[in-house]
């Protein structure tokens, strides 16, 4: 027991803030600042796209986490994020059981698939375009299998009226009945998410990942278990983007089996590459920001949107590759180059 | 006896239209490490040339538009690949993630783009043939036995090309090793254009075979490039032959687990299929010798 102590404490050992974290910590209470005050400015509905779009960052987190430091791309996260959802659904409407159970089986339901299919996959060496494609495959067909087994799951219509959540800690009686609840909610799991996975990803642990996701056979002979890291990784993200759909199920009261399906997944992927692969709050970010852009496109035109889409998958290869959060490095560095060469 | 032969030939059709959509993409890999996830776009691209050719009534009637389609389609899939591989992937063969982005990028906007063109609803296409055929005892319609024959000669044609020709033997040593394969003079760049186009062109082929039996919609080419994906893993990247035997299990496998349940839940055994077979056979069942192999730390 000590030693698995003292291994976690070597493992997450913090080190000292560095120049590029200052910066990003500091634009994340900037964020954090602003998300606090937006209800006293914003309708009803903006803030409920808000709080939507807070829990959508989770699964945009979990995806930087394990695309931005293992560079394993997963093109089909959106499995997790809807069984998680499904999960949710299942739980509290077919089951009649609380919400509580509701996170806990949908966080079940997809680490154990990502956990048996990521078995198969990595420790068969499969990985970079491949793991990815296989991912994809698997979140089609479970939209395929949610849109025909139609007894458990709804059908194309889904699963209407799930309840939100409510518990009593201390006394205190919380609900997310309440729009202004579940948006301080969503704000309050996005923070402490975000704070844990940075605080966990910037000591020694991050190095692994990223020694296992740029180099494995380095990363081998140096005698770590590189598919076991990756294995791990997978689980864990898939873990936290169960979570992320279960919540995001409990505060929308509906799942559909879009939800599963290529668009989440496509979406997800443009917030990580345009926020910045391996920043976490660059993520988060761009998941605000592309969300609200969306609503206000699609709102005048439906089919704009994924044509933007697609035409920002482009940008992001040929113009970004390290999305926008390196223009916050380029720019003072150009500006410099400018001021010493005028001087 | 006859249920036996309609099961059987069920499996070939859905194994032909495979195949021919699995070859270009598993060749490509093979040479390139490049997955491209815009191939299921070129299947919808000769779903609609068809469409479109059929939708010219005055100017040729829609049986004998089916096999100017026919013809067609190939051509305007291969330009496409072109245009594609000279806009976007050979900028990327150093970089296979961000080609997959690109790709699905491009995937997007030709899906967006065709139903912008052609309307979401889907579009009326005939088949050139109809009625039934008397195979082994049993009846089977004939517009089906008419894809098993076109794809099968397509698909021995481009295994002999493959096997026979000046242009198969550079493409293999291609797939076998680049480098030297250069340094033999053999000119990589071209014959990867070459190879994409002819991929790009039997996927439409495919989506003109497939499109009076499919719902001609702009996500057509989705579904059957999730599949084709499956195909290549199971198969072996960058070999004809394992495409077809990737595409013979898969196919398979399918057509013969729909009969007891539920299509969906059978696409996703042979998911889970695929992944214990890549655990069992990482490099496919019939291996294509490829840098690929390297790249995922199994040479």
């Amino acid at each position: 027991m000590s030693r698995l102590f003292t291994a976690c404490r070597l493992l997450f050992a913090q080190p000292r803030l560095g120049g590029r974290e200052k910066l990003g910590v500091l634009v994340a209470l900037v964020t954090l600042a602003l998300l606090i005050v937006t209800p006293f400015a914003a309708s009803e509905y903006r803030l409920a796209q808000l709080r939507d779009a807070l829990l959508l960052a989770l699964l945009a987190i979990s995806l930087d986490y394990l695309w931005g430091r293992a560079h394993t791309l997963v093109l089909g996260h959106a499995l997790f994020f809807g069984l998680g959802a499904y999960g949710m659904a299942i739980a509290t409407m077919k089951l009649g059981l609380s919400t509580g159970a509701g996170i806990v089986l949908g966080i079940a339901l997809a680490s154990a698939l990502a956990t048996i299919s990521g078995y198969f996959l990595l420790f068969a060496g499969v990985r970079l375009h491949f793991f990815a494609v296989m991912t994809m495959a698997m979140s089609l067909i479970a939209n395929q299998v949610a849109v025909s087994w139609s007894s458990v799951t709804g059908g194309d219509v889904g699963i209407l009226g799930i309840p939100p959540i409510e518990f009593t800690l201390l006394g205190l009686r919380y609900s997310t009945a309440g729009d202004l609840e579940s948006y301080y909610g969503a704000l309050a799991v996005a923070t402490m998410v975000l704070a844990v996975m940075w605080a966990a990803c910037r000591g020694p642990y991050g190095k692994i990942l990223e020694a296992v996701g740029t180099n494995e056979n380095r990363a081998r002979s140096l005698g770590f278990n590189t598919s076991l890291h990756l294995l791990l990784a997978f689980a864990l993200a898939a873990a936290l983007a169960a979570l992320a759909g279960a919540l995001f199920a409990s505060a929308s009261g509906v799942v559909a089996p879009d939800l599963l399906g290529v668009i989440v997944s496509t979406e997800v992927l443009i917030w990580v590459a345009i926020g910045g692969r391996g920043s976490l709050i660059g993520p988060v970010i761009a998941t605000l920001i592309v969300t609200q852009a969306s609503h206000s496109i699609s709102s005048f035109s439906t089919s704009l949107w994924p044509l933007i889409l697609g035409a920002l998958f482009l940008l992001v290869v040929f113009a970004l590759p390290d999305g926008l959060a390196s223009l916050l490095r380029k720019v003072p560095e150009f500006l410099a180059r400018r001021r010493g060469s005028a001087s | 006896m006859s249920g036996t032969v309609v099961v059987l030939l069920n499996a070939l059709t859905l194994i032909s239209i495979l195949a021919l959509v699995a070859i270009g993409l598993a060749v490509i890999f093979g040479m390139m490490d490049v997955m491209n996830l815009a191939h299921g776009e070129f299947v919808t691209i000769g779903a609609y040339t068809l469409a479109f050719v059929q939708t010219l009534r005055e100017a040729v009637a829609p049986g004998a538009g089916y096999w100017l389609a026919l013809v067609l389609a190939p051509f305007v899939g291969a330009a496409f690949g072109l245009l594609i591989e000279w806009l976007v992937i050979r900028r990327l063969y150093h970089r296979p993630l961000d080609t997959i982005l690109a790709t699905f990028g491009v995937s997007l906007i030709l899906q967006k783009a065709i139903e912008l063109t052609f309307g979401a609803l889907p579009q009326i296409v005939v088949a050139p043939v109809d009625g039934m055929v008397g195979v082994l005892g049993a009846e089977y319609p004939a517009y089906r036995i008419l894809i098993i024959v076109v794809a099968a000669a397509v698909i021995g044609g481009t295994l002999a090309v493959f096997r026979y020709t000046r242009f198969g033997v550079d493409l293999r040593a291609v797939i076998q090793n680049r480098a030297v394969a250069e340094a033999l003079g053999i000119d990589s760049k071209r014959l990867t254009r070459i190879a994409f186009a002819g991929g790009a062109g039997l996927a439409s082929l495919a989506g003109v075979l497939v499109a009076p039996l499919a719902s001609v919609e702009a996500h057509l080419g989705v579904f059957y490039m999730g599949k084709a994906f499956f195909v290549v893993i199971i198969g072996g990247i960058g070999s004809v032959i394992g495409s077809v035997a990737g595409s013979a299990l898969v196919g398979s496998a399918e057509t013969l687990l729909s009969y007891r349940l539920d299509p969906s839940l059978a696409s996703a055994l042979v998911l889970a299929l695929a992944i214990v077979l890549v655990r069992l056979r990482p490099r496919g069942l019939i291996p294509g010798y490829s840098s690929a192999h390297e790249l995922l730390g199994k040479a």
